[in-house]
């Protein structure tokens, strides 16, 4: 979801965040939100998570 | 025979230890004079181990006239990023947080370096937390690029690779969580190698995203970086994520096999990785493709048609996975943070699990895409980064060619390779405005000597690693 209003921003970063702190957070996490909700969710559901980053042995 | 030991690479500096035509009490006394002379000006080490660093070299001295000749490392010194705990020193991890933080005992890779018999000469300067790709350090003071002053030497390791660059050490160990050994490489004119996930241990390194965290050596070449990356891969109880794969001898793998690319299928990808890159960067990269070609490769456009979601999935695991490390520092001491670093921590508690497991899962998906390639080709070429080292204090602002801010895309074309925990090296391929611009070569999970060899015969053909920077202050001729 890429808004998030600014009192969720302070509930889980910090109460003290300045508005300007506030806004600097919420367009960065719109960034990130914006191209997650692009990716091609049906194919998303198709894999599973690599829980570790290499396929292969781990004891060859 | 040079004068100056510190302008030898790593295996000429070798050879001439192993032949004791040279003392290593004399070249790590001269490697000590070249950062007294230098490095106030580049800013690469947060410490000097001075002290421990001839007491080791006199010890190398002892071992090799006693016919205890350790190997090619024996006597060289390395420096390594403040992130490696070093028994007795404080591990900073560019941060005053941790200025006190003093490791009980080496990490495995500098535990590994002391075994091979190398000497420690330093801990280098860093983007703060590793999180950032300027090495424009707040508290320790801005890292300077050796071919421009004026410019940053990328990051995190930017210490590290700049260190390399100017002779301040034979070679170093950085981290590459999204492009921090490659992308300092390429912008410091010097080989910078992200081993396969799994092949070099972290343990006592600190981590900034444990699930793309990887360890490697930053050299003045191939060959040195394999000769470095022989003494610190393998298996390593402390860290779960290595493997027993056995390490088969990088650098004689580089000796035998440099020069010959006959048969071998490179891939160049069709999407991404060409998309937003400087003319002058595009134009290298492609003269460094028709010299594979010339070596005698094969080379044949492929298909990544998930890759470009990598810097996405990229920054929305470093971020969450950072956010879980610093968790408790983040209330009681914000005001230690830079606010750059501060801000990409925080947007972590902001990021839901979901949307870290769909991150994770569109890992799964690019590591599909390089598998497929794989199938058709032997290993895939890009630029390191799609721009030059930018100025220091202007990273964050829009400019350069393509009229972008270089903090948000220096880790573009770095990044699929830590999602897929592919190899991946970046060796100098030519220059933009006098500043160096580096080729990337990856290749399949644990095939990193291949990848070491394709470099080394780029290397060989061409000339870039033998230019050595121009700013005063650089590695002299």
């Amino acid at each position: 979801m890429p808004d998030m209003a600014p009192e969720d921003v302070r509930k889980r970063v910090g109460a003290d965040l300045s508005d300007e702190e506030v806004i600097e957070l919420m367009a960065a996490y719109a960034a990130l939100a914006r191209g997650i909700a692009a990716f091609p969710l049906p194919e998303l559901h198709g894999v599973e998570p690599p829980m570790t980053s290499v396929a292969g042995p781990r004891n060859a | 025979m040079t004068t100056d030991l510190t302008q030898l690479d790593l295996a000429d500096l070798a050879a001439t230890i192993q032949a004791r035509e040279v003392s290593p009490v004399d070249v790590v006394e001269a490697y000590l004079q070249r950062i007294d002379a230098v490095d106030p000006v580049l800013n690469t080490s947060i410490r000097v181990l001075t002290d421990s660093a001839r007491a080791e070299a006199r010890r190398a001295e002892n071992e090799i006239a006693n016919t205890s000749y350790r190997g090619p490392l024996h006597g060289v010194p390395v420096g390594v990023k403040d992130l490696f705990d070093v028994a007795g020193q404080a591990t900073t991890f560019g941060s005053p947080i941790l200025q006190d933080n003093i490791a009980p005992t080496d990490s495995t890779v500098v535990a590994k370096l002391r075994e091979a018999g190398a000497v420690i000469i330093a801990k280098h300067n860093l983007h703060e937390f590793a999180f950032g790709v300027t090495s424009e350090n707040p508290h320790f003071g801005v890292v300077r690029n050796p071919w421009d002053t004026s410019r940053v030497p990328g990051g995190s390791s930017g210490g590290t690779a700049a260190a390399v660059a100017a002779s301040l050490c034979a070679a170093g160990i950085g981290s590459d969580t999204g492009a921090s050994v490659r992308q300092p490489g390429a912008f410091c004119g010097v080989v910078g190698f992200k081993p396969t996930y799994g092949r070099v241990s972290r343990a006592g390194a600190l981590p900034l995203a444990p699930g793309l965290d990887h360890a490697g050596p930053i050299g003045r070449s191939v060959l040195d970086v394999a000769l470095v990356l022989d003494a610190i891969a393998g298996y390593d109880e402390r860290d779960p994520a290595t493997t027993a794969v056995p390490v088969p001898g990088y650098a004689l793998d580089v000796l035998a096999h440099r020069g010959d690319l006959q048969g071998l299928r490179v891939g160049v990808p069709r999407e991404y990785f060409f998309d937003i890159i400087e003319p002058d960067v595009d134009a290298a990269i492609r003269a460094a493709i028709r010299t594979l070609g010339d070596l005698g490769a094969m080379v044949e456009d492929i298909s990544l048609p998930h890759v470009a979601h990598a810097q996405i999935a990229g920054n929305v695991i470093m971020s969450s996975e950072a956010a879980n490390f610093h968790a408790g520092w983040l209330n009681s001491r914000r005001h230690e943070y830079g606010p750059d670093v501060l801000q990409r921590i925080r947007v972590g508690l902001l990021l839901n699990a979901t949307e870290y497991l769909q991150a994770q899962a569109m890992r799964s998906l690019i590591q599909q895409d390089f598998r497929a390639a794989f199938r058709q080709v032997d290993i895939v070429v890009s630029a390191t980064t799609p721009h030059i080292a930018p100025h220091i204090g202007r990273t964050s602002a829009r400019g350069g060619p393509l009229n972008l801010v270089p903090r948000s895309i220096s880790n573009r074309l770095t990044v699929p390779c830590n999602l897929t925990g592919m190899p991946a090296i970046s060796v100098p391929c030519g220059f933009a405005d006098g500043l160096p611009i580096g080729l990337q070569i990856m290749g399949p999970a644990f095939d990193d000597a291949r990848v070491l060899q394709v470099a080394a015969a780029y290397e060989a053909a061409t000339t870039w690693q033998r230019q050595p920077p121009t700013a005063a202050t650089g590695r002299s001729s």
